[in-house]
């Protein structure tokens, strides 16, 4: 009960630290960024590259642009974990003032649910702003704010993970670079998984299948257009569910190692 | 003459501390906009191609991305910048030296420029080999070095403005989503101007406000030639004209920044 208890205070206290910059977040994510991308990846782009199919292009682009927010907000939230638990060291604090396990689930929680909340809305936004040049004649809207909750949880443990991997605040340009960049274009971020395996260049077809995100992105495409080229919805749920999973006691473990090292 | 030839002494001074800066980080800026610009050169090569993107759009689509890489390494200049002068107050330190304040100014836009061609030439190289459609390519090198040069300029002068005007968590938190993502999205770095100006051609003249729109165009012209992009003549008049203004703006917010009580009085 105790344990409960502490992990509702520390949710408490993280929305007390970004309450301030709910505002500027919503309009950065919720109004700016959806718009951008709808009229680049969603308009302008595929009448340019794709002329003969721009409506269909488009959505396979800016749905997978979905992909991208998760990753940019995830990482800008879970960015403060570092800095509490290097410079201000108050994590070390949290852990010890409650428990190693409340303090893991109180952030991997709360970072989960606030790149949840910025990032639902982007989708109906961008359909709000390109209307027609959307297709949505197939999409499954009452399934969406579970499977993106799976996604949200799956890349907030992933990038949670990539952070537990790197020892001071100054490699964060690295763990971008090798951690998340690679993984946003490989994993259909722009170029559905279809397309990857289809390409030319050696072993994508077995990353592809191998690769949890792919399964986060088709997740999303499938809902949009219920194709038989993407992946099923069940199995890339499941999928989620054990990535997230390990990539969470992943990090657990890896967290635990480094504090207990400091 | 002994004053110009003391500036110029004072002028290098501070361009070789810029590089002396940028050899303690140009492994992490150089290594993010490696990675970024080798998996675009993938997704644009090998992936597009097969959704029913033409070939002639691969190389348009990799050098007008490629600028997110400019502006990355432009922005990682700035953060430096902006640390230097809140934090050690490098600045006011400068300040202080024998020499016209133009010229301290002048050393920071030549290191940041000297920054942004060191590490992204070879980036946009190895983005190029892994392409490797050499034949599309008609280059006009010395449009190509005009380009490259104005492009730095307008790149140096407009984070210079930035680190010197915003606060470090205004550039940490608002300026990709509010200023660079803007500049960037709608400054046909992912489609050429002609393709819109095809489809909507009010929208394109809105484009043709972004100064980003005629360092992109330029490249391309520049590299690939034709008529399918902006006239480079045209993108280089653009960009000396904008690299003038943003010039005399850097000025009043750096004077500003230095010396504000001086200012206020000033305009009392």
């Amino acid at each position: 009960m105790t344990g409960y208890r502490h992990v509702w205070v520390l949710l408490a206290r993280q929305w007390f630290l970004v309450r301030n910059n709910v505002v500027d977040n919503i309009i950065n994510y919720m109004v700016i960024w959806p718009a951008l991308f709808s009229g680049t990846s969603g308009y302008l782009v595929p009448r340019a590259f794709f002329p003969q199919n721009a409506v269909m292009k488009g959505t396979e682009l800016i749905v997978g642009m979905v992909f991208l927010q998760f990753f940019v907000v995830s990482y800008f939230a879970v960015v403060e974990l570092l800095s509490e638990r290097d410079e201000s060291r108050v994590l070390q604090y949290h852990v010890q003032a409650t428990s190693y396990t409340a303090t893991f689930i109180s952030r991997l929680l709360f970072y989960t649910m606030y790149t949840y909340i910025l990032v639902l809305p982007f989708l109906p936004m961008c359909k709000l702003f390109l209307g027609s040049y959307f297709f949505t004649d197939n999409a499954q809207w009452l399934m969406m704010p579970f499977v993106l909750f799976l996604v949200s949880l799956t890349v907030v443990s992933y990038v949670f993970c990539v952070f537990c991997t790197i020892s001071t605040i100054r490699e964060l340009e690295y763990a971008w670079a090798w951690g998340i960049e690679p993984v946003l274009w490989l994993s259909g971020m722009w170029a559905p998984s279809y397309v990857i395996a289809q390409s030319s260049l050696p072993g994508m077809n077995y990353f592809i299948r191998c690769n949890p995100f792919a399964y986060a992105t088709e997740s999303v495409r499938q809902l949009f257009f219920s194709d038989v080229q993407f992946a099923s919805l069940p199995i890339c749920c499941g999928v989620m569910c054990i990535s997230a999973a390990l990539c969470s006691l992943a990090s657990y473990l890896l967290m635990k190692r480094q504090i207990q090292a400091v | 003459m002994e004053s110009i030839h003391e500036s110029l002494r004072v002028l290098g001074l501070l361009v070789q501390r810029e590089l002396y800066v940028m050899r303690q980080s140009w492994r992490s800026i150089m290594f993010s906009a490696l990675v970024f610009s080798v998996l675009l050169a993938c997704a644009s090569r090998y992936f597009l191609p097969l959704m029913g993107m033409s070939e002639e759009c691969i190389i348009p689509l990799f050098l007008g991305s490629f600028i997110v890489s400019c502006l990355s390494i432009g922005y990682a200049c700035c953060l430096e910048v902006a640390y230097d002068l809140r934090s050690p107050q490098l600045i006011r330190y400068y300040s202080t030296l024998p020499v016209p304040f133009g010229c301290i100014i002048g050393a920071q836009v030549l290191g940041i420029m000297i920054r942004i061609i060191v590490l992204a030439i070879p980036v946009l190289f190895c983005g190029l080999c892994i392409i490797n459609m050499w034949m599309f390519l008609h280059i006009s090198w010395f449009a190509l070095l005009g380009m490259i040069v104005l492009a730095a300029v307008f790149n140096a002068l407009f984070f210079l403005i930035l680190a010197y005007q915003c606060s470090i968590p205004v550039l940490l938190g608002n300026v990709w989503p509010r200023f660079l993502s803007p500049l960037f999205a709608f400054g046909c770095a992912l489609y050429p101007w002609r393709t819109v100006e095809a489809h909507s051609p009010f929208f394109a003249q809105v484009l043709l406000y972004n100064p980003m729109t005629y360092c992109v165009e330029g490249l391309r012209s520049a590299c690939l030639g034709g008529s399918a992009f902006l006239p480079i003549t045209r993108c280089m008049q653009v960009l000396f004209a904008v690299n003038c203004m943003l010039s005399v703006v850097l000025w009043f917010v750096s004077v500003n920044a230095v010396r504000p009580v001086r200012l206020k009085r000033s305009s009392l």
